[in-house]
């Protein structure tokens, strides 16, 4: 027995130097690797700062919630069924939304992956590794940081403010109010703007861009928090004025250029977020992959076919536009304003090659390839009904992978930005000015000058916007045709009279539910932490 | 002997050395020999031959001989091996002695394989079922696990694919975990963690399934979902036999979806009733399915050679395998060679064996969803259009173009190399050290032509993706056995440490827009995206190291009271160094009732044992470095930073430090009886498992959580059930026989908890329907697991084109009008297999059911509405009215398709016939057989193949659009030997 346990120690001895259970990492960085690395890494450590902005253009995602739901636009059910997708788009377009619908967590994703490991994660880490960032850098994050922030502000209102990363085990972040929210971004791009260069930086933010980011959201300041806020119309014109004094930014001679392959060189980009077809995911989904029909790729001799799902809604292509449609075939006979055509695919289409009218044989009739405006109904659309997303140019030999780059704050809009605040302080004039201005290069110059140009008096009337009298509609009309799908039209809307829950448009009845003002917080984010409130008018 | 007999091993050696103590202690004793025979006459080696009452003993040779020297005379001689019945024989003062030997008829001297070693079944205390080769299900069985279907109870198995590359899914004592795989560990002639299929069925002796806590904790980590010990066919001295057994087999498709032919399209398109529907004619008449299967034709050939002498023995096998799919490429071909070497020294103090298994395989796949294409696809529509291209429109693939012009092989070769050695330095004291390499190499071509859907209308002009594997997996065992007999107490006593390193290394290369057709994925680097920087390169590597100590000590006192206990010592480097290491114990025992002196007049008891164990198992999370924080590059967070694309390092992962074991706890409760002359024999058991520290991928805030899940150990799960195992031999005769097997098992699960201080969650939502875009199961604490969770429809309404959902009959639904829909989890399975033979014959039928569970239906779900006429075939249901309206709603997910999934199938019958071989003595047997498998179903699912759902994980009893049917086969094949 002696030496029966004698062997068993022997064999327990000797595996016991066997009990090494450390991990051996290989394809990964190690925390180790990162922290001590980090002076040589921190380059690849900021990127996703911007590069997590990229997904905001992705279908389900920041875009989808700016315009789906107005409008503008609409995600119908296609005669083949195509696009139910268990009715998530047609109760976006209702506003009859879920709190568990996939926009909403996914959005929400988004935007907090920005702060918390983009943002707050790398100013931690950075720091701790002992990587000295300049002011211009940390100001540089802090801004991004705040950008993601905005859209958090504009949708869901009342989210938590975080800023810290290294957090106490089972923390859970609270709810902070709108107001708190919106003084906690104003705080942060105002304390931090004007320590960012002056220099163009095209996809970064520099100290025009944050002006740019931050006039926007004193902009909406009073639609979101109410009538005192009116008064923030003076800082965003102080803040547009500084931009237009700043002298790095000017309108493009060509509406087209701006939304084109080449709009790195546009002199009118203060700040866009860029994608190449080599990065491939995301990708700018609304531009080509939501909106074209699949026999789409022969117009553009593309790469890969279109889902056949974003349209234009026909009552705003034809309310908002001046253009004069044939109204049995829903044809377009003639516009004067050449952002019509800049807007929007449509009418028959040609093969890139041949040059020959394209058609497509659907229940024994060859169908003509031809987007008319007009769609049989939001839960019924034909293959070519309604016009389609044509603002960017597409790329000969187009691919799902996108090459262009999204235009998200421009010198345009800092000028309307401008004439919008000094017609709400009845400045009328010098806002048509600066309206006429921007119209400009949209028109013949040869054409009427009522045709080219709008007056103080038109801007300033009430008129009628889908069913609605609205103070400014023309203003209003005038930015649903230069800024039409540009991620802009929900807070247009309810900056506007509320028109969003007022008026009624095609596929879609007024509510009057203000608090609609505000999408749900995520059911999915509710469920694991408890300290998040629900918006108003939601069920709990 | 048999009293002190541990296992066969140990029945053999102990035997041989006091017959060496024996040859010199009494050589000037009675001398007596004879020849050991079995009931056919066979000689049998390795009988250990005792004088009753002493140690004086030896074993018969290769021919059976023995040779001993009694004490006196008058003395008895015991004679006993494993398999057979012990007997006794007065010498009687007769110098020679033969005797033949009965074998036993159930086999309670059989040994079973119990982890690190082996057991006397009489003397098992936990919960484990043996199936013999000769029980196995029959005929062209592709998978081992194949063999066991509906022979063991609480191992439930679905054939949920008709693919020839496919295994069962297996499901042992319901669900106990949530995170990790509920496949049991695959054990395979002692090395664990091997493959399943790395093995033919054809090599397979026996097979074990250790079903409760306390048989399989030996294994600790890995035991949880029970262990399947697969004992091939060992070397075994004496003549040379030579084995062949081949077979060929062919496959039909059991049924299809009842969608409408051409014809009956167009006749539903004169009906004025659904005009305006949207029914297009293209003016072909395709029979989709017809043109993408074909009548499968495989065979398989097996070829073994064993043989040796007492000390040096050997066995060798070669399997081909040549299994075609119902489709054109769809296939398996393989080649499996496995070799096994014994030899012993030193009067069997020193032994050494050596095994090396290899497979080589190549296998065809197809696209996945070409099935689903074909029952929804237009029959009007012509697979080809004028100009021979294929017609394709914007609904979906043609499924002749996505088989004909996709290209899936799989590559891989399965490699297991071992050696032993085992010493016995002392008496009773065995220590072995065991080394083993397992190595899986694996090569994966898919490619498109410049002819598929993605090529004419996609972005893909030509594609190919080569991708490729190697795991590597070291094992060093090191293990010391002891036993000791004293009286009536028995002692063993088994202690060792198993060190596991397994390293995965993968790599993956796409590419895209070809120049020339034809290359498939062997020119990657003249591909349009390779020059412009655009095709893909992955490759990634990461190991895992498990480590474990383990010892266990049985007792038994006088063949009466049976105790075992075992404890392991297992540590993992998927936790941190805090958790890594982990106990888990076990204990059991038995009580062998029939074995006391108040039973024995009671005749008609054979066997009556009653057991009891306990056993803690524990399982780990299924990928590594879960709680260590990991960095990346990540071209998804790239940007444009001052004229430069710039690669991200984002997290990898969301790490958790505090990750540590699931536990299962799990209590067994059983009773192995057998009566009138062990003509009806069979278990009880019951069980309860408890498993706590729940791994699953829990969802968690964001902020303050860089991403929205994290693996965490929350919650736990209760599974309890009854398995009752019956067989007996009605007729039992020179001439015929006839005995029938059943069992019968049910299960009941629930979910306790999916909660603890940190994470609180009442429920999660599982189980994507894609299609109608929700999800399918709600696992709510207080519920079992696999609850569909949807609406209940009260009819349709406006026109047929909504459903009335009840609690918002005229209202758009939400969340709180779902309710419990069913349970995709059979709480019942049961199976009973009959066996004649008769002058030569064999006939056996099996049948098999599943029960008390539902199966949601998808293809119903999804197309029995006539809202899809204009882009898709619809089945003829569509065409009834629901109430007043036909139904033209969207695909909904609802009450209608969640049918009754209770099946009783007549799985399997064979009829064989042997040849009776006394008369030559070339052949030593020979068998022919034919097998129908699959033959009938009574159900009153309404889909193709209710067993063809899958019954595992946490999303149970969803019957998808897009399978592999199940088929029918039948097989006819010879079994010879020489």
């Amino acid at each position: 027995m002696k030496r029966f346990i004698y062997t068993i120690l022997t064999v327990a001895a000797l595996a016991s130097s066997c009990t090494d259970l450390e991990p051996k990492v290989y394809s990964n960085i190690t925390m180790e690797q990162l922290m001590s690395d980090a002076e040589q890494n921190s380059g690849y450590m900021l990127s996703p700062v911007y590069g997590q902005m990229r997904w905001f253009f992705e279908d389900r995602s920041v875009w989808d919630l700016y315009e789906i739901g107005t409008d503008a636009w609409v995600v119908p059910i296609n005669t083949d069924g195509g696009w139910n997708d268990n009715g998530i788009w047609q109760r976006l377009n209702k506003h009859e939304w879920y709190t568990t619908d996939p926009h909403f967590s996914e959005v929400w994703t988004h935007l907090w992956y920005g702060i918390t490991s983009c943002c707050n994660r790398a100013l931690y880490q950075l720091e701790e590794a002992g990587v000295e960032l300049d002011e211009a850098t940390v100001a540089e994050i802090k801004v991004a940081r705040a950008h993601y922030y905005y859209h958090l502000l504009s949708f869901f209102g009342n989210v938590p403010i975080e800023t810290e990363f290294d957090v106490p085990e089972g923390y859970l972040p609270e709810t902070r109010t709108r107001k708190e929210v919106y003084d906690f971004i104003v705080s942060e791009i105002r304390g931090n703007m004007d320590k960012l260069t002056e220099e163009k930086t095209y996809s970064r933010f520099n100290k025009w861009a944050a002006k740019h980011m931050l006039a926007r959201v004193y902009l909406n300041a009073e639609a979101w928090l109410g009538p005192e806020y009116a008064s923030k119309r003076d800082s965003t014109i102080i803040l547009c004025d500084e931009i237009i004094a700043g002298g790095r930014y000017s309108l493009d001679d060509s509406f087209s250029h701006v939304f084109s392959l080449d709009n790195t060189n546009s002199p009118e980009v203060i700040f866009s977020i860029p994608y190449d077809e080599t990065t491939k995911s995301p990708v700018l989904h609304c531009i080509y992959a939501k909106t074209f029909h699949w026999a789409g790729k022969a117009v553009y001799d593309a790469a890969s076919a279109g889902y056949n799902g974003l349209r234009a809604i026909p009552s705003y292509v034809e309310d908002t536009f001046d253009a004069e449609e044939d109204p049995v075939t829903h044809n377009c006979i003639s516009y004067n304003d050449r952002r019509y055509a800049d807007t929007y695919l449509m009418g028959q289409q040609y093969d890139y090659v041949t040059k020959e009218p394209l058609s497509l044989r659907l229940s024994n009739v060859d169908v003509p390839y031809n987007h008319t405006n007009h769609i049989t109904s939001p839960t019924a659309a034909g293959e070519f009904e309604g016009y389609r997303y044509g603002k960017y140019e597409i790329k000969i030999g187009q691919k799902w992978e996108t090459d262009q780059d999204w235009v998200m704050y421009r010198f345009g809009e800092t000028l309307m930005m401008k004439a919008e605040c000094l017609l709400r302080k009845g400045m009328a004039e010098e806002a048509a000015e600066i309206v006429n201005e921007v119209r400009a290069r949209s028109f013949d110059e040869n054409l009427p000058e009522d045709v080219r140009t709008l007056t103080a008096g038109q801007l300033s009337a009430t008129v009628e916007v889908n069913g609605v009298p609205v103070r400014y509609g023309e203003f209003l009309n005038e930015l649903g045709r230069e800024f039409c799908g540009e991620a802009m039209r929900r807070e247009q809307l309810i900056r506007f009279d509320d028109v969003y829950t007022k008026g009624s448009w095609w596929g879609h009845t007024a509510s009057g539910q203000e608090h609609l003002h505000l999408y749900p917080i995520p059911d999915s984010e509710r469920i694991t932490n408890p300290k998040l409130k629900q918006n108003d008018g939601y069920p709990e | 002997m048999a009293k002190t007999g541990i296992n066969r091993l140990l029945a053999v050696c102990l035997a041989v050395i006091m017959s060496g103590l024996a040859g010199l202690a009494s050589a000037q004793g009675f001398k007596v020999q004879g020849t050991v025979t079995d009931s056919s006459s066979d000689p049998l080696p390795g009988v250990g031959v005792v004088e009753k009452g002493t140690m004086n003993g030896v074993v018969t040779d290769i021919d059976g001989r023995y040779e001993i020297h009694l004490s006196s005379p008058e003395a008895s001689l015991e004679f006993s091996c494993m398999g057979m019945k012990t007997k006794i024989i007065a010498a009687g003062g007769r110098g020679i002695i033969d005797a033949t030997l009965e074998e036993d008829a159930i086999g309670l001297q059989e040994v079973i394989a119990i982890g690190y070693g082996a057991m006397k079944r009489e003397e098992i205390t936990t919960s484990i079922t043996r199936v013999k080769s000769d029980d196995f299900i029959q005929g062209g069985v592709s998978s081992p696990l194949g063999l066991l279907q509906g022979k063991v109870a609480g191992l439930g198995m679905a054939v949920t694919s008709g693919d020839p590359t496919a295994s069962p899914s297996i499901s042992l004592r319901g669900i106990s975990t949530l995170a990790a795989s509920s496949e049991p560990l695959i054990v395979i002639d002692g090395i664990a963690g091997g493959s399943i299929n790395s093995v033919a069925p054809e090599d397979i002796a026996s097979i074990d399934v250790l079903k409760d806590g306390s048989a399989a904790a030996i294994y600790g980590t890995r035991g949880t979902n029970g262990v399947i010990i697969i004992n091939t066919k060992s070397p075994q001295a004496g003549n040379a036999t030579v084995e062949y057994h081949g077979y060929v087999k062919m496959d039909g498709m059991i049924g299809q979806e009842d969608q409408l032919s051409a014809e009956e399209y167009r006749s539903y398109m004169q009906n004025p009733d659904f005009a305006g529907m949207g029914m297009n004619d293209f003016g072909g008449s395709t029979d989709w399915v017809d043109e993408i299967t074909r009548v499968p034709v495989s065979h398989n050939h097996y070829l073994a050679l064993r043989g040796g002498q007492k000390n040096t023995n050997y066995a060798a096998s070669v399997t081909y395998s040549d299994r075609q799919g119902i489709y054109e490429k769809s296939m398996h071909r393989s080649l499996a060679v496995n070799v096994a070497l014994n030899h012993s020294m030193f009067d069997n103090r020193l032994r050494i064996n050596f095994s090396l298994k290899d497979k080589i395989v190549r296998d065809g796949y197809v696209p996945g969803e070409i099935y689903s294409q074909a029952t929804m696809r237009n029959p009007t529509l012509p697979v080809y259009d004028g100009d021979g291209n294929y017609y394709e429109t914007s609904n979906g693939q043609n499924p002749v173009c996505a088989l004909n012009e996709y290209t899936g092989i799989n590559n891989s070769n399965h490699l297991s190399m071992s050696g032993k050695i085992l010493i016995e330095p002392v008496k009773d004291l065995r220590i072995s050290a065991t080394g083993i390499y397992q190595g899986d190499f694996n090569e994966d071509e898919w490619a498109g032509s410049h002819r598929t859907y993605a090529a004419v209308y996609g972005s893909e002009f030509g594609s190919a993706t080569l991708s490729g594997g190697h795991g590597r997996d070291f094992t060093m065992e090191l293990q010391a056995d002891y036993s000791r007999m004293i009286g009536d107490h028995n002692i063993s006593a088994t202690a060792g440490y198993s060190y596991n390193r397994y390293i995965s290394q993968s790599w993956n290369m796409k590419a895209y827009d070809f120049p020339v057709d034809g290359f498939g994925v062997w020119n990657i680097g003249s591909a349009e995206s390779t020059l412009e920087g655009l095709s893909s390169l992955s490759s990634y590597k990461w190991e895992r190291k498990l480590i474990g100590f383990f010892g266990r000590v049985n007792y038994n006192y006088a063949n009466r009271y049976l105790l075992m206990a075992s404890l392991r010592r297992e540590g993992s480097d998927k936790f941190g160094a805090n958790n890594r290491w982990g106990w888990f114990p076990s204990i059991s025992a038995g009580w062998r009732i029939s074995n006391e002196d108040f039973m024995k007049n009671v005749g008609w008891i054979d066997e009556l044992k009653l057991r009891a164990g306990y056993g803690v198992t524990g399982t780990e999370p299924g990928s590594a470095y879960q709680y260590i924080s990991l960095y990346n590059f990540n071209t998804s967070y790239m940007s444009y930073v001052d004229g430069k694309w710039i690669n991200g390092i984002v997290p990898s992962n969301n790490p958790n430090p505090d990750l540590k074991w699931e536990e299962k706890h799990e209590a067994n409760l059983g009773l192995d009886f057998s009566v009138l002359d062990n003509r009806l024999h069979g278990s009880v058991d019951g069980y309860y498992r408890y498993t706590k520290d729940l791994l699953y991928t829990y969802t968690v805030p964001t902020p303050p959580n860089i991403s929205s899940s994290m693996l965490a150990n929350v919650g736990s799960i209760m599974n309890a059930g009854i398995e009752v195992e019956l067989n007996a031999d009605i007729i039992r005769n020179r001439k015929v026989n006839w005995s029938v097997s059943s069992n019968v098992s049910f299960n009941r699960n629930e979910l306790i908890s999916l909660s603890n201080d940190m994470y609180s969650l009442e429920y999660l939502k599982l189980g994507n329907l894609s299609h109608v875009q929700t999800y399918s199961h709600r696992l709510e604490q207080g519920w079992p697991v696999g609850n569909f969770y949807g609406y209940r429809n009260a009819g349709l309404r406006s026109q047929g084109t909504q459903w009335r959902i009840v609690g918002a009959e005229n209202s758009a639904a939400g969340e709180e009008q779902k309710t419990v829909l069913g349970n995709g989890m059979p709480k019942m399975f049961a199976a009973i297999s009959t066996r004649l033979d008769f002058f030569g014959f064999d006939l056996t039928l099996s049948f098999r059911g599943a029960f008390m569970y539902q199966i949601l239906n998808q293809y119903r779900m999804m197309y029995e509405t006539l809202a899809w006429l204009p882009s898709y075939n619809v089945p003829k249901s569509a065409f009834n009215k629901i109430g007043e309206y036909y139904n033209c709603a969207p695909s909904t997910y609802l009450d209608l398709y969640v049918e009754d999934g209770d099946y009783v199938k007549l799985d399997n019958v064979t009829i064989g016939y042997t040849f009776n071989t006394s008369r030559q003595k070339i052949v030593k047997s020979a068998r022919i057989y034919v097998t129908g498998q699959n033959l009938l179903t009574f159900t009153g699912y309404k889909g193709i193949d209710p067993e063809a759902v899958s019954i595992t994980g946490l999303t149970p009893g969803v019957d998808s659009c897009e399978k592999y049917p199940t088929l029918r086969s039948f097989t006819l094949g010879l079994n010879i030997s020489f």
